[in-house]
């Protein structure tokens, strides 16, 4: 059987007429998200945003760090590009037992984690309630060609549901590599919470404006290039052959040549200069082995005739520049002690 | 959008994005719940279309981000992979289903693309968000694992 055959073969399980009506069936029963959104909950808004640590009168734009009580990141560099222009908080839910508010955001440059805490408005914690049901739907107004869903929850010390919920960026995004974030940014949700036999469904939408800066849609684009760090382990010598390295590299050394050479860098290899503007660089493992690059300038582009290398200080956790290495006068290309002679 | 074109729609692109959302679930129920999903948010988006391939483009992007989000989310994700690949091997080829079954999604649903859907290199590089040189791996890669199974 080929692939083609093997692929005819997969089919929807149902027909159309009967997926034409689940699908209408379900976006009946899914509220647009814009629609739980109440008048009434105005004052949980303006709650929420004084938890927050700010006034609710703040006009124009305030800093990332004033607004939130934590941004804490897995990425550093991307963690400093969130610190840029917020405005707009609101708030919304829909059972006025309960209120809501975001309390920090962390993530990497194509997915973004807010923590959303929910708790009860009387004070009393939601550890004798039982949370059963915790996520419904997400969607973004904004980003609706690539919404997706995701959320871990727990309840804290202190009786509060803390749900950590994510949502990633489409490529739409990601334009020519750079890391592009305008608002509306809109988090909802439903959570379900049984309490004494009745049921709370409680939606809930924190909504704000993110309008990056200059400066941290630089420094989003330094992260997302700290992140494509880890790529694929294969040096191209021309677009028909690879030479997959998986784990194996022990040395890498590009050498006078006047040849078409692509790199990739690499799986489970981070790769670091030993100064900031030297031609060496080391590869590092996963596990800590250092293997050494030697780079014989640095300018041009991957169209062929240079290679790019985007580098990062390890130790310090800060980025390089990108640098680009021109390979217009390398005529070997040697890995693991094998030289390959370039056309 | 009314029920005929939401019908015609499926007609002519749900096996598509069934295909894409199975290529990383490997599981009939949660690639049928993708494709209802994708098909949802096209009934909700307010986005205009240039063409049917704008349109096609579109959904397979979304299925495979749903897909993606349903394979990683400990909340979303069934458990049933055993059954299903067991209800796949019954009715197709052993040898070829059997190794596209343990082949990871990432590297299947670039196969697909390519040589069922025909695109080439840069538009399956803008419809999963990744390289062009990551798409070229992942070809590459995907057909050397699938000849390993196959030759096991």
């Amino acid at each position: 059987m080929s692939i083609k055959e093997y692929y005819d073969k997969q089919k929807l399980g149902v027909s159309a007429e009967d997926m034409t009506a689940r699908v209408m069936r379900a976006a009946q029963e899914q509220p647009k998200h814009r629609a739980v959104r109440k008048p009434a909950v105005v004052a949980a808004a303006a709650a929420a945003v004084l938890v927050c640590g700010v006034t609710a009168a703040a006009t124009g734009f305030i800093n990332f760090n004033e607004l939130f009580h934590s941004i804490s990141v897995e990425n550093e560099i991307f963690g400093e590009s969130l610190i840029g222009c917020v405005e707009n908080v609101k708030t919304t839910i829909s059972n006025e037992d309960y209120s809501v508010a975001l309390k920090g955001v962390t993530g990497s440059p194509t997915a973004i984690l807010a923590n959303i805490e929910i708790a009860r408005t009387d004070g009393q914690p939601i550890n004798g309630e039982d949370v059963y049901v915790n996520l419904k739907d997400i969607s973004l107004a904004n980003y609706d060609s690539y919404s997706g869903s995701g959320c871990t929850s727990q309840i804290n010390e202190q009786g509060i549901l803390s749900i950590d919920w994510d949502y990633r960026m489409g490529y739409d995004e990601m334009l020519a590599g750079e890391v592009m974030m305008s608002g509306p940014m809109l988090i909802n949700g439903r959570v379900n919470i049984q309490n004494g036999g009745k049921i709370n469904a409680i939606d809930w939408t924190i909504e704000f404006d993110y309008t990056p800066s200059e400066e941290s849609l630089k420094e989003a684009r330094a992260a997302d290039t700290n992140k494509n760090c880890i790529l694929n382990c294969e040096i191209s010598l021309n677009d028909n052959e690879y030479f997959p390295l998986e784990c194996d590299i022990s040395e890498i050394v590009l050498t006078n040549t006047f040849g078409v050479v692509k790199g990739i860098i690499l799986d489970e290899v981070f790769m670091m200069p030993s100064r900031r503007d030297a031609n060496d660089i080391r590869l590092i493992r996963d596990n800590g082995t250092e293997v050494t690059a030697h780079i014989m300038s640095a300018n041009g582009d991957s169209n062929g005739n240079s290679i790019n290398f985007i580098l990062r200080y390890i130790e310090t956790g800060s980025r390089s520049d990108e640098l680009a290495i021109d390979l217009s006068d390398i005529n070997a290309i040697s890995i693991n002690g094998i030289v390959y002679e370039l056309s | 959008m009314d029920n005929v074109h939401l019908n015609e729609y499926i007609k002519s692109y749900g096996d598509t994005v069934y295909r894409v959302a199975y290529s990383y679930t490997r599981n009939r129920a949660d690639s049928e719940d993708i494709v209802q999903d994708t098909f949802v948010k096209l009934m909700k988006s307010e986005k205009s279309f240039e063409s049917n391939e704008h349109i096609k483009a579109w959904l397979i992007r979304v299925a495979a981000n749903l897909a993606k989000n349903a394979v990683s989310s400990v909340w979303c994700t069934r458990r049933e992979e055993l059954s299903e690949q067991l209800l796949a091997e019954e009715h197709m080829d052993e040898g070829l289903s059997a190794a596209m079954a343990r082949l990871d999604g990432k590297y299947s649903a670039v196969i697909y693309l390519h040589y069922y859907e025909g695109y080439n290199v840069r538009e399956i590089s803008k419809l999963l968000r990744i390289s062009e040189p990551n798409v070229k791996a992942r070809l590459k890669r995907g057909r050397e694992k699938l000849k390993a199974y196959l030759e096991e």
